[in-house]
């Protein structure tokens, strides 16, 4: 261990490019900070300076039982809260590039090196310390009284939370792995780790009774057994649409006796949903995988009914959308890149059985596990600075007619993050635009596809997210008067590390003759681990 | 503002936030601008697809059962999980074809069902229960 930090001490100070100046002038207070807690040996400062970072979370949304995402708010707005992980950049000096773990990647709080699930501990730690109202730890200094409960407000950087996770990798970790006396006592490099995500919406249509019903709960398991290598694999309940079943009480009728108040949907509701075997914390943050998963495909919004996700058969809260296949990727600081081959799934969405390859098309459905005839690819790629980033996405599916044809799709994604450039300023903005080509249902004819969505997000106090959120979908450009625009606001609150409400209302404006709006609201109560 | 009370220090945070970052909002505005400048350029009309790709005959059993336990019987049947939703009962062939126009427009016309952000029936699907309807319903 010893040995390995010695190796990397000394590659650190070759590297010409000091950014303590950076660190210094972006988060000041983080001198102060070591008051707060844990104080790195004095030998390790330059790289307890120069390791990890930021933040995402899972979290999410959609309607019925979805999966686990993660939020690019986060990653956008995490360029800012450095104090999550730097505890001293004091003496700070940076690595060389392939030894960096700075970056704003998905890979650096979450397992899932494309996001979503369970969480590193940095995301961990995040979640923990940092995001919640209440026994979050200290802000930094400028935004000392950014609480709305500040008698609650904890003294000391540190977690609280039991931790579901045990062991210690045989041997030596690598040397990309987290710092073990970084994060107030949560195990760094565990060899298993446990985690969940678990929603209740209720639904509140215009005009109409509420409802409500389990959107999600995901179990997950990650076993690290050796360094390099981790196995993981995820289950959870599927949406009703998918064949998942849920039993719940409803109002009876009249002449209808009360055992018999409950609700029933078709099918198992637990499915299988991410396994894979990853070979990661390797030089530049990279990674190889295979097994099933969700492809890098622009960004995995909190919101999987976004036309962004929807149209381009994104849809986090499906089986569909994971296939089996095979990816590389890297995170060296700033850029990312990833590129994975696939055996594509069958179309999510409702496939027409004109074509009579599939007369059987039903909700009652399950993609294959491996998958159908065909091939599909999928890249995403950009820059996440501190303070802005820009990326891009493509994906190709070559499939049969029946399975959902072909489809070429593209993005670009973007976010600003003002409250890096100006403290009192704790806006983040994001947005992506989408642009594809499909085969109609029916008649195979090759028509475009278009989805773009905007948000702005202003962290009102620590813990207080308020949001604004525009989408604009159409789903067939050949046709006129079939695309929707929507406008959502809302916001979080997170009350404690692992407990959160959401909610949002929105009003959506149909094309068309009629012009109709549709508007409702919803809350979502999380908990995850 | 570190003595303020919460509400006038969020007033006071919102209004010095609004003047600093005026050219970002105007940015930011003129994103969403653009973005609801986006139409259809599509010039179809809505439902109408070539009849010649669409089925010699739509029937209830092949083309329009599949869709309405996808879409509609979930909720609109009689044991559903919003208990028989709205009073209607979607859940076979009469009970369709009696409710067809009202599925027809809130499906295709209002775009009001299936509600919240559910996945929504598309032009070709309208073009079949348009063609299921003036083919005399066919099972």
């Amino acid at each position: 261990m010893i040995k390995t930090l010695l190796r990397l001490a000394k590659a650190c100070k070759t590297d010409s490019y000091n950014v303590t100046a950076l660190a210094k002038r972006d988060c000041p207070n983080f001198a102060t900070r070591i008051s707060y807690g844990y104080s790195p040996p004095r030998e390790l400062s330059f790289l307890t300076g120069a390791l990890f970072f930021l933040v995402l979370e899972v979290i999410t949304s959609g309607v019925l039982l979805s999966t686990a995402q993660a939020l690019p708010l986060y990653m956008v707005r995490s360029g800012r809260t450095c104090d999550n992980c730097h505890t001293d950049p004091t003496g700070w000096e940076n690595p060389e590039l392939a030894w960096r773990k700075c970056s704003l990647s998905c890979a650096v709080c979450h397992v899932n090196p494309t996001g979503g699930g369970m969480r590193t501990v940095s995301g961990r730690f995040y979640g923990q310390a940092t995001l919640p109202m209440m026994k979050s730890s200290h802000r930094p200094w400028k935004d000392k009284n950014h609480y709305l409960l500040k008698f609650l407000e904890s003294k000391k950087r540190g977690t609280k939370v039991y931790d579901l996770n045990w062991g210690k990798v045989k041997g030596d970790p690598s040397a990309m792995a987290f710092d073990q006396r970084r994060y107030g006592g949560l195990n760094a490099d565990p060899v298993v780790s446990l985690s969940y995500d678990a929603r209740l919406a209720f639904w509140f249509p215009y005009k109409k009774a509420m409802t409500f019903f389990p959107m999600q709960l995901d179990g997950n398991l990650a076993v690290h057994p050796f360094r390099y290598l981790t196995i993981f694999g995820g289950v959870g309940a599927i949406p009703k649409s998918q064949g998942g079943e849920m039993l719940l009480p409803r109002s009876c009728r009249p002449d209808e006796p009360d055992a018999l108040c409950f609700s029933r949907n078709r099918g198992v509701p637990i499915a299988l949903k991410d396994a894979f075997a990853m070979v990661h914390q390797l030089p530049y943050m990279a990674y190889f995988r295979a097994g099933r998963f969700l492809p890098s495909f622009g960004l995995m919004h909190d919101d999987h009914t976004l036309s962004t996700r929807r149209l381009f058969e994104m849809d986090q809260g499906t089986l569909h959308s994971r296939m089996m296949g095979a990816e590389f990727g890297f995170a060296a600081n700033y850029p990312y890149f990833h590129l994975g081959v696939f055996r594509p799934n069958k179309s999510d969405g409702f496939l027409d059985d004109y074509s009579a390859v599939d007369q059987t098309t039903s909700p009652d459905d399950r993609p294959p596990l491996i998958g159908v005839n065909g091939f599909a690819l999928a890249t995403s790629f950009g820059i996440r600075e501190l303070g802005w980033q820009l990326g891009g996405s493509g994906m190709l599916r070559r499939r049969g007619f029946g399975d959902g044809g072909d489809t070429s799709s593209a993005t670009v994604n973007w976010g600003v993050n003002p409250w890096f450039y100006k403290d009192s300023l704790p806006v983040s903005m994001l947005g992506e635009f989408a642009i594809g080509q499909r085969q109609r249902e029916g008649d195979g004819k090759a028509v475009a596809v278009m989805g773009l969505m905007q948000e702005v997000d202003y962290l009102a106090f620590n813990g207080v997210n308020l949001r604004l959120r525009y989408d604009f979908g159409d789903e067939d450009m050949s046709v006129a008067d079939n695309h929707y625009h929507r406008m959502s606001i809302g916001g979080d609150i997170f009350f404690l590390p692992g407990l959160s409400l959401t909610g949002m209302y929105r009003v959506q404006k149909n094309a068309g003759p009629s012009a109709s709006f549709v508007m409702d609201g919803f809350f979502f109560i999380r908990s995850w681990y | 503002m570190r003595e303020c009370i919460v509400q006038y220090c969020l007033f006071q945070r919102v209004a010095l936030n609004l003047k600093i970052s005026r050219y970002i909002v105007v940015v930011w505005l003129s994103f969403m601008v653009s973005a609801v400048g986006f139409t259809s350029c599509g010039d179809e009309e809505f439902g109408d697809v070539d009849p010649d790709v669409l089925p010699a005959v739509v029937s209830f059993e092949n083309h329009i059962a599949p869709r309405m336990n996808y879409y509609c019987v979930g909720c609109h049947n009689k044991n559903g999980q919003l208990g028989n939703a709205g009073g209607w009962n979607l859940e076979g062939y009469w009970q369709t074809r009696l409710a067809i126009e009202s599925i027809e427009k809130v499906s295709f016309e209002e775009k009001t069902m299936p509600p919240g952000g559910a996945r929504r029936m598309t032009s070709w699907d309208a073009a079949l229960f348009r063609k299921w309807r003036d083919e005399d319903y066919p099972e």
